[in-house]
Order: structure tokens, then sequence, then C-alpha cells
């Protein structure tokens, strides 16, 4: 029922009424409670025993409201409406639940006669609210304050409706932080699970999006979203999709990152799987192209699988400005990261095994730098890079006001004067700082990481075999990326396995107008994106 | 346990700089020239010119500069060329590094005397030295002075010796670049000598090689000298001026020169930039003896009229591409001459024939140094001169118009 429900509304034109309706931990919750205490038995037809039941099964806490009525509903009748303060928007329930109970509409004229009847003449007629359910047991009452939900509880009748208006403070629509554009759409997702499926809706409105919720988490029950398009998204993957988040048997899931490492495919890989963003356009975009999404609640960062390499160094904007430019800045970004891999490597290997390979006058600029440095090159770059990575942790972690302190020390002290001291070479300031630098230039903070992680090992190769070993260790993580599966997608297609059509998208963004179909190993039926322009021109001419 | 001390020992190992071919830079010596002489008890004497890189990069290391010279050599002798290069070690604070070496001396007196061979094979075989070495031969002074010398402009006489004659090569002609591949393969291949590039210093010796020389107002300078023409590895004479260009000319080697033509009866008052020019050699099979036909196109600006010449009537340009023929068949002609008299086959027609005829060539090649000299070889150019510069007709042709008007 719930269900039909579902598609009726996201039918309907109303944009409030377009958010997927689910009476939190009324239906789904009767899934997975089987160990939380509580019974299942019918709800009392008492309010003393209802009320005594809820406090002492929530350990009676001070920010749950009870509020008692005696209301006149052709009979008198005692009513109370319990809410937990602060998850609800108190407002509404003033003016859409209490106010309404109270003022008892008179020019009905068939006045209910008894408990039953009554609950229902409530539930029609005095509750100003979306949605509201009757629910019969003591769990799906539970679940249902701890969801946010008001219970409207009738005295004399042995069930209880379930009012929705879910509030409390939340964090507006703000500007996404770590995925910035300079053109193109300026929202991000929230922590509220409703809101973040609400801005996808208004970016494909078709009734083919489907959004399937669930919750997770035996102790947290957090609400999440599985969201794909219905004609476009292989069905093979939606499957497998529900079957590993099925699987999952966990006390709680707090961010979507606990999430990725329980439906990931390779646990022990430096390379992310699943490609998350706040960004709802970037999305969008992945759902049209056959990918599904997983939304959790209470963070803005949203899965994407499956998940290819290149994706990592899409930037939304690539698409958003003119192919040419779009082309060459991800070329850069490709560039970019190999420099954040590999940039103190190459310094190493060259200045400790490989001097004849460096112009004759910079070998001069370099010895003479190298004069008086006590430590090899590979100490030398491995305590630069160490430096950086405590500024860089400590300008992520420390409070505000002391930003300014750090940034002084860190630019200051640890780079001109571990210069001065002899400590290290004034050339490896500036190899360290290329590297952090082009590290902030890979869009993807997640695949940056990985870099972060492979430059230590890297350099500690290179400073024992030179280029040796570095082109060696590069051929292994060559083929460790090609093993790599997303969610059964080659990690490195369409690099390998090679696809000239995908390419189009990989290093390159072709004009949009050439990009004619889908990616080809993941939307596998639905694969034509648009007509040809160009033929259906020179057809209709 | 046994973990931690692994851990423990792995975490150890880059401070140990044990590494098997690993060096800092500041554990290595950069040799920039390289001298090779015999001593006086016969023992093979070589010189190492060695960087000091705080002196020679600019705003880095010691400060206040010319506290140390940019470069010091070390001379060390040997039975052969490995044991000086390692005898050199008890003298140089660290390891010699070979990559960067731009130059190789060697003693005119030991190739005159002694010959080229066995100096050539271990910089060939070492890894570390480039192919791209320059090979000269210290002419009138010794590999150690040369290498000695202050230079002016470089920091680095090495690599200031090594510029020089990339230019010279560049708009001369009389020298050509020879590094040590070139070198041997020319030695190798069937009738083919090499020549090699002359070095000599111009001024003061004592002041050379101190300090002074380039805080001197006129100090003493390393300058390109000719080519060593050798025969069987031994030098065997010098090419200098015009019959080293011919050489170069021949073979085909002229990247831009200048050739002074007659003009209005004015003897050598057009210069003209040669740009590019092509050779061809072709070998008559026939008869007993080969002959040659040399046929140069060279490709040429007019850079210079001191004569009141008409550059606007084509007519005075083709006069001009005849005289210039005729100055480029003589000059040719003067070279091969001079080789032929020395009977060295450095410009390579001996490799002309076998790959013409190599069965002749076989029966030819006994008796090539009697027959070399005998070929008869006839020289032909074609000269066009393209562009006069940003003027047509010289001034003075205007003067001696305003003057007949």
């Amino acid at each position: 029922m719930k269900k039909n429900r579902n598609n009726r509304h996201s039918n309907s034109m109303n944009e409030e009424q377009d958010m997927p309706v689910n009476l939190e931990g009324t239906s789904s919750a009767s899934e997975n409670n089987t160990d939380d205490g509580a019974s299942n038995s019918v709800v009392s037809s008492s309010i003393e025993h209802v009320i005594t039941y809820i406090k002492t099964e929530l350990g009676n806490p001070g920010d749950l409201v009870v509020r008692h009525l005696n209301l006149e509903v052709g009979l008198k009748i005692k009513a109370a409406v319990i809410f937990i303060d602060e998850l609800v928007d108190s407002q509404k329930i003033a003016e859409f639940v209490i106010e309404r109970l109270q003022t008892v509409p008179v020019h009905i004229k068939d006045m209910p006669a008894t408990f039953g009847e009554s609950f229902y003449f409530i539930k029609e007629n005095s509750l100003s609210l979306g949605t509201v359910a009757e629910i019969e047991n003591y769990n799906d009452l539970l679940d249902g304050l701890l969801a946010g939900n008001t219970a409207i509880y009738i005295n004399g009748f042995p069930k209880v409706l379930m009012a929705e208006a879910i509030g409390g403070s939340s964090r507006a629509i703000q500007e996404p932080t770590s995925e910035v554009v300079i053109r193109g759409p300026k929202e991000a997702f929230t922590e509220l699970l409703k809101t973040n499926i609400g801005l996808v809706r208004r970016k494909i409105r078709s009734s083919d999006l489907r959004v399937e919720q669930m919750k997770l988490g035996r102790v947290t029950k957090t609400p999440i979203a599985l969201l794909y398009i219905n004609n476009i998204a292989d069905p093979k993957l939606i499957e497998e999709m529900k079957t590993r988040l099925e699987r999952i048997d966990a006390d709680s899931i707090l961010e979507s990152g606990q999430l990725e490492e329980f439906i990931q495919d390779e646990t022990f890989t430096v390379f992310p799987q699943l490609f998350s963003t706040e960004r709802p356009d970037v999305v969008a975009g992945d759902l049209l192209e056959g990918r599904v999404a997983v939304m959790v609640n209470g963070t803005p960062f949203t899965l994407i699988a499956p998940t290819q390499f290149v994706q990592f160094f899409q930037s939304p904007e690539d698409y958003y400005m003119r192919y040419d430019i779009g082309s060459f800045l991800r070329m850069l970004r490709f560039f970019v990261f190999i420099v954040s891999l590999i940039a103190p490597s190459i310094y190493i290997a060259l200045t400790t095994f490989h001097q004849a390979m460096i112009p004759t006058t910079l070998l001069f600029g370099l010895a003479a730098q190298r004069e008086g440095v006590p430590f090899p090159a590979f100490v030398e770059a491995l305590m630069m890079e160490i430096t950086f990575e405590i500024l860089r942790e400590a300008g992520i972690r420390m409070p505000r006001p002391v930003g300014v302190a750090v940034s002084i020390v860190g630019a200051l002290v640890l780079g001109q004067a571990a210069v001065q001291a002899g400590l290290v070479s004034p050339v490896m300031v500036i190899v360290v700082g290329i590297t952090a630098v082009a590290s902030f230039a890979v869009p993807s903070f997640a695949v940056a990481t990985s870099a972060r992680l492979l430059r230590f090992p890297l350099m500690l190769i290179s400073s024992i075999f030179g280029f040796y070993g570095l082109t060696l260790a590069l051929i292994v993580i060559i083929a460790h990326l090609t093993s790599l599966r997303s969610f059964g997608v080659p990690y490195l297609s369409p690099i390998a396995p090679f696809n000239m059509d995908d390419m189009k998208d990989a290093f390159f963004r072709f004009p949009i107008k050439s990009m004619l179909k889908r990616p080809s190993l993941i939307s596998q039926k639905n694969r034509v994106r648009m007509t040809n322009h160009e033929t259906q021109k020179s057809r209709g001419e | 346990m046994k973990r931690i001390t692994l851990f423990l020992s792995l975490i150890t190992l880059p401070f140990l700089s044990g590494c098997w071919d690993q060096h800092e830079l500041d554990e290595l010596s950069i040799v920039m020239g390289i001298g090779i002489d015999r001593a006086d008890n016969g023992e093979m004497r070589a010189s190492f010119q060695v960087v000091n890189p705080s002196e020679v990069s600019p705003g880095i290391g010691g400060g206040g500069g010319g506290k140390q010279p940019n470069f010091t050599v070390y001379t060390s002798n040997g039975k052969n060329l490995m044991e000086a290069t390692r005898n050199a070690s008890r003298q140089t604070p660290r390891r010699l590094f070979f990559a960067h070496a731009r130059i190789l001396v060697l003693s005119e007196k030991v190739v005159k005397e002694k010959g080229i061979y066995d100096t050539l094979d271990m910089i060939s075989r070492d890894p570390e030295v480039r192919s791209t070495i320059q090979v000269f031969i210290a002419r009138g002074t010794d590999p150690g002075t040369i290498l000695e010398t202050f230079s002016a402009i470089d920091k680095v006489s090495a690599d200031e010796v090594a510029s020089k004659l990339e230019v010279s090569e560049k708009v001369w002609g009389e020298n050509i670049g020879m590094d040590i591949n070139e070198v041997l393969q020319s030695m190798i291949s069937q009738g083919s000598e090499p020549i090699i590039n002359g070095l000599s210093l111009r001024g003061d010796d004592e002041q050379a090689i101190t300090a002074k020389n380039y805080e001197a107002g006129k100090p003493a300078r390393l300058y390109l000298n000719g080519m060593a023409v050798f025969k069987h590895g031994k030098l065997k004479k010098w090419a200098d001026g015009s019959n080293a260009r011919g050489i170069v000319f021949v073979k085909d080697n002229i990247n831009s020169s200048v050739i002074n033509i007659d003009c209005e009866g004015k003897k050598d008052s057009v210069a003209i930039e040669v740009v590019r020019s092509k050779v061809e050699l072709k070998a008559d099979m026939k008869g007993e003896i080969p002959r040659i036909k040399v046929t140069a196109y060279p490709e040429t600006n007019i850079a210079e009229a001191n004569c009141p010449a008409d550059f606007e009537n084509k007519d005075t340009i083709f006069k001009l591409e005849k005289l210039l023929n005729k100055e480029v068949e003589k000059e040719i002609k003067a070279s091969i001459n001079f080789v032929q008299k020395q009977k060295t086959d450095v410009i390579g027609f001996g490799e002309l024939i076998y790959r013409t005829d190599p069965k002749k060539w076989r029966k030819i090649r006994k008796h090539w140094d009697k027959t070399f000299p005998k070929i008869e070889v006839t020289v032909e150019a074609d000269s066009r001169i393209r562009r006069p510069g940003i003027r047509t007709s010289p001034f003075q042709y205007e003067l001696k118009n305003e003057a007949d008007r």
C-alpha cells in the first residue's frame, strides 16, 4: 500500500508532496526489531497504561512531551498527544494537531458515538497534516516516536494515530564545501535524507526515478535510500546493491563512509571503490548514466556505484564549460595526480641514482644546495613530506582561532627556517610544495588521499632502486588498479578493457552532441542518450 | 619480538647510504673535462677538471663567491687510463662522476708519436661517460694547461670550450663537432680516417692558470685552432683555415659560413653568407683507379657588399653566383689536394667507393694508401644567391649613380 502511495505522490504536481512519504518507523521497522526489548503486543486501550508503558520503555526522558487533552467529539474523550521534543516541529503540532483537536467541527451532524468511531473521526476530520497512519502495537509506537513522529492517543481504543510533523533544527541547503565549482549549481546535500531525495527529484522529474528506502543499523535504525532510474539502471546492479545492503548486520551506520566499507568489493586497497559526492547534480548525472546512488540519513555524502577510476577526475564543471577547456582541465588533473604521486620519488631517484639525467647547469645548482645537508635525499624528502602532512592535518582539525598561528609557524618556520638551518635543501621545499599543491588540484579528495598514501612507499622504493624500482612499483600499482572491480565493472574501464566510445568521456570531454551513448559497462540495455543531431538535421533538410 | 626487530631494521635502512649505485649529490665530484697525456716515464697521465658546484651555481651556497675557485684540476698517473683515474682518488675528496664531462683533450705530442688508440677504449667503455663527449687535441700546449685555464664568461672552461665549438660549427665552419663516437666510427669504418679539432691557448700561459686570468683585461684564451688529420691512428698534419673548411664542405657538414668574392674588380669585396649547403659525391668505377665527382649546392645570402654593383639586376646576381661557384670549387679542390698529399682519407672516399662497388673496393683496399692520392676528383659547384638582406643594392652603387648624374 505504501508503495502505491509513493508513486501517486511522485506523479502529483505538488512539490511539497513530491517527497516520498514514509512514516518512519511504522511499517518497515517491524522487519528488524528482533531484539529491542519492546514487545510486539497490541496497544492497550487505557491511556494510563499507554503513557506508563512509553515512559518506562524510554526511561522517562526529559524531552518526552505528553500533552493531555480533554476532547468533546460526540462524547467526552481523554486524549494525549505524545512526541519527543526537538525531533518534531512544535509549531505544526500546536497549529495542526492540538488546535484542531480542541476545536471540534460542530457543523458535522454524525458525531461519533463510540471511542472507535471518534478515533476514525479524529483521523479523518481533525488532523490537518499530510501523513497520518494508524498503528496497533507498542513497537511501532516507540519507533515512530523516536523517528520524530507524533502519537495521538484516544482513550478507550487500542490504536494510535501517528502524524508526521518531523522538524527540529537542521542545516539549510548550502554551497558544497568539498566540490566547489565556478559554473554550475551551488547547492549541496544536507544531513536530512528527505531534503536530499527532494534535491535529486527536483533535477530528474521522471516517474522512472525510483527511491527505495530501508533502515540499517540495529541500534541507530538509520534511514537509507537507494536511488536509480528504472529503465536505465541495470536490474542486476540494483539487485546486487540491495543484496549487499541487506547483508549488513551492524549496530550503527552513522555516515556513508561506514556503509561504503560494508558494500565495497575489495577491502585491502588504497583506492576508493565507491564515488561519494555532496552535489545533487553529480548524483543526477550519474543516475542518468545508469548508476545507482545510496543516500544515508545524517550525512550529505551520497555513494554512487559502480565507480570507475576516471570518475574521480571528472568535475561536474567539465560538462558545464565548453568541451575544449573541459578536456584540457581533465588532462591536467590526470597529470596533476601523477605529479602528486611521484614528484618526490622522481627527485630522489634523479639525485641519488640518475645524476646523468639532470641538465648540467641544474645539476650544479642541486649539488650546491645539497652541500651541507646532513641527511640522504630520501630522509630529507621524508621529513618535509611528513611535516607537510602534519601541517595539513593540523590545518583541518585545529580550532579556527589558532589557525593564523599554525600557518605562520608552518610557512615561515618550517619552510624558510629549515632551509636556513641546513636541514633541507631549498629545492626540496619546491618539490614538496609542488606535490602538495598538486594533491589539492585533484577534484576528488578520496583519490587524492590514495596518492598521498602511495607516495611514501614509492619514495622508499626509489631511494633503494632508483627509476628501476619506481617503474616496477608503478607497474604493480597499474596491475592492482586493473584487478579492481566496482560492482562488477572493471575499475580502469574504459581504459582497460578499452572502449572507444567511452573514451570520449575519459581523458577528454568530447562535445556533448558526440556522446550519443551511455557508458557501455554501466547501462546495459538502454544505451542511447540522444539522437544524432547532425544526421537528423541532414534528414530534415 | 622478531617482527619488531625486523621493523626497526627496516626503518633504519634509509639512513644507511649503503645502497649499491646510490650516491648523494654531495658525494660526487662532477668532472667536466678529461685530459690525457703521458708522463715523462711513459705512464698515462690523466687530468680531471672538477666543478665546485657552490661557486658555479648562482645565488646559492657559500656566499661571497670568489673565495674558492670555480673548478679544480686533479692530475694523476697510471699504467693505463683506468689506473690513473682510480689513482686520482688519493687527491679527490669525492667520487669522480663522469656523466657530465663535455670535453676530452688529448696531448698533441702523444697522438703524434704514440697514436690515439690506447686512450680511447676506457672512455668509450665506461657507462658513465657520454658518447657525446667532444674530443679535442691540445695544439701547442698540453691537456693539463687547457683544463686549468680559467675562463672569462662561462664559469667552467670545459663548458665554455664545448660551447665555442657549437657556435663556431654553426656560423664559421672550420671545425665540426667530433664526439668520441664519431672518432671511433671513422677509425673503424673502412676507408676513412678521423679528423679532430685542435684547441690552443692564446695569451700568457702563466696567467691563464691563475684566478687572475678572468680578472685581467686581456685574459689568456682557449680557441679552436684547425683540425688534426690522422693516419693510422697518428696525427699526420694540421688542416687550417680554408683547408679545414674545404674538408668540412666536402663532408657536407657546413651549417653556415662566409665566403668572399670579387665584385666590380674589387677583390673580396662581397661577403656571401652560406645558409645551407648540400654536397653530392659520386664515384665512377670505370677504369682501374676510380674517379670521384663532387657537386656542391650552397644556398647563400649576400651579407656584405662594399662595391657599387646593381643587385636589382639579375645579371649581376648571376655573375656573383658564377664567381661564388669558382670560389667554392677552388676551396674544395685545394682541400682535397691537401688530404691527398697527406695520403689520409679523412673525407671518406674509401667508404664511398665501398658503398658503390664493394667488390672493387676489396681489391683496392689493400693498396688504398697508394691509390687514394691518385684518385681524380672533379669538383663542381652550383650555388644560389637567395636574398640580399634588408637592402637591395649597396649604398656605394647609389653613390655612384648620384655622381654619374
